[in-house]
């Protein structure tokens, strides 16, 4: 994995680490925010894979 | 349901710290690397930058209703705590004396607003200028930093009242003067306040358009009053005017809602935080604000002569009495 891929892949960890704890916040509005937090990491790492894919 | 502040805070700085990271550094290495791995970047990052953002707008607008609901919550709480230990009481407002001053000339300039409105400066006394169709009502700010004791009701009850979304007895009391002026319910009126009475035009304006104030409310002005936890659709044109060195607007927490019907202009005089607060101060700035013509919609309101009365407010005795 280069610079590039690195970084992706870490901003997708951020958004898992940045997902509300539920002692802290919950409700719809933390839920909706859960999930849409776990579909942006999972883009995020499909980017990272594609990226890695690509040979030049 | 659990709402912490810090959380929402924790996950909006997050997010804000990775659409960055993203949206500049990224794209700055990528710039300097590979044309094709730019490609699949530029086709695939924008959407997922997009929805981060709208993202941190969510918890900005969740921490927005957060600050409002506290601001108010702490005003509440420490009047309850006034109440049940007697030490806030809330005695009927009466007006004390009406004196009718004459005829006057309607304003024209913020100057002389702030003018009319610095005359009733530590005074208790309500002035109430009626025009043919329309008037203008001045309130002047805290005058007591009493919380229940006095006669006086231009206290610190009244601000914790108003800060927590509550009726006050100087509202009460305005809506006596007015009719005590002779104002008619269908009268177009202008309330005018400093600090403590703008928080006072700001809750009576918000209750004549829920019908809970017997007079039609059309603008309203405040002078360095903290009033931006108020929820402008609920409120007709606002016109805030602010000094840059007086801390007392800043105490909700809040700044002024950005909307179409409310205006925020503000001054700079550099004095000590008492001075920057008091009407001497404003006055400047309404000068300069006239030289702008951008407060012309309020300066303008009225026209022609006004019969003005001062209306002095007064409490009965507290229950202690």
């Amino acid at each position: 994995m280069n610079f590039l891929e690195e970084i992706v892949f870490r901003s997708a960890t951020h958004l898992l680490l940045a997902i509300p704890n539920p002692l802290l916040w919950n409700g719809p509005a933390a839920s909706a925010c859960a999930k849409e937090l776990e579909l942006l990491a999972e883009d995020l790492r499909a980017i990272a894979g594609g990226l890695s894919s690509i040979v030049e | 349901m659990l709402s912490n502040r810090a959380e929402i805070e924790r996950i909006r700085n997050s997010l804000i710290l990775t659409a960055e990271l993203l949206a500049a550094q990224l794209v700055l290495d990528v710039a300097q690397g590979s044309p094709i791995k730019l490609a699949h970047l530029a086709i695939r990052l924008p959407s997922v930058i997009s929805r981060l953002r709208r993202l941190i707008v969510a918890c900005e607008t969740i921490l927005d209703r957060i600050a409002t609901t506290e601001s108010r919550l702490l005003a509440g709480m420490v009047l309850d705590i006034g109440i049940t230990s007697g030490l806030v009481l809330n005695p009927p407002v009466q007006l004390s004396t009406a004196i009718r001053i004459g005829e006057a000339r309607a304003p024209g300039t913020l100057a002389a607003i702030s003018e009319r409105l610095k005359l009733l400066e530590g005074t208790s006394t309500i002035r109430i200028e009626r025009y043919a169709n329309s008037a203008i009502a001045y309130i002047p700010g805290t005058s007591s930093a009493s919380f229940g004791w006095t006669n006086n009701p231009m206290d610190m009850k009244t601000n914790l009242q108003q800060l927590s979304g509550r009726r006050s007895n100087v509202e009460m009391g305005l809506g006596q003067a007015l009719a005590a002026a002779g104002v008619k319910p269908i009268d177009s009126v202008m309330l005018v306040g400093h600090s403590q009475g703008g928080l006072v035009a700001i809750s009576a304006a918000e209750h004549s358009k829920t019908g809970n104030f017997p007079f039609s409310i059309s603008k309203v002005i405040t002078f360095g009053s903290p009033v931006g936890a108020n929820i402008a659709e609920k409120l007709p044109s606002v016109l805030s005017v602010e000094n840059k060195f007086d801390f007392v607007p800043k105490l909700d927490g809040k700044s002024n809602p950005n909307a179409p019907n409310w205006l925020t202009l503000r001054g700079e005089v550099a004095k000590d935080p008492v001075a920057a607060h008091e009407m001497e101060s404003y006055l400047t700035i309404s000068g300069e604000i006239d030289q702008t013509g951008e407060a012309q919609e309020f300066s303008g309101f009225a026209a022609g002569e006004a019969e003005v009365s001062h209306f002095k407010l007064n409490q009965g005795l507290d229950m202690r009495g």
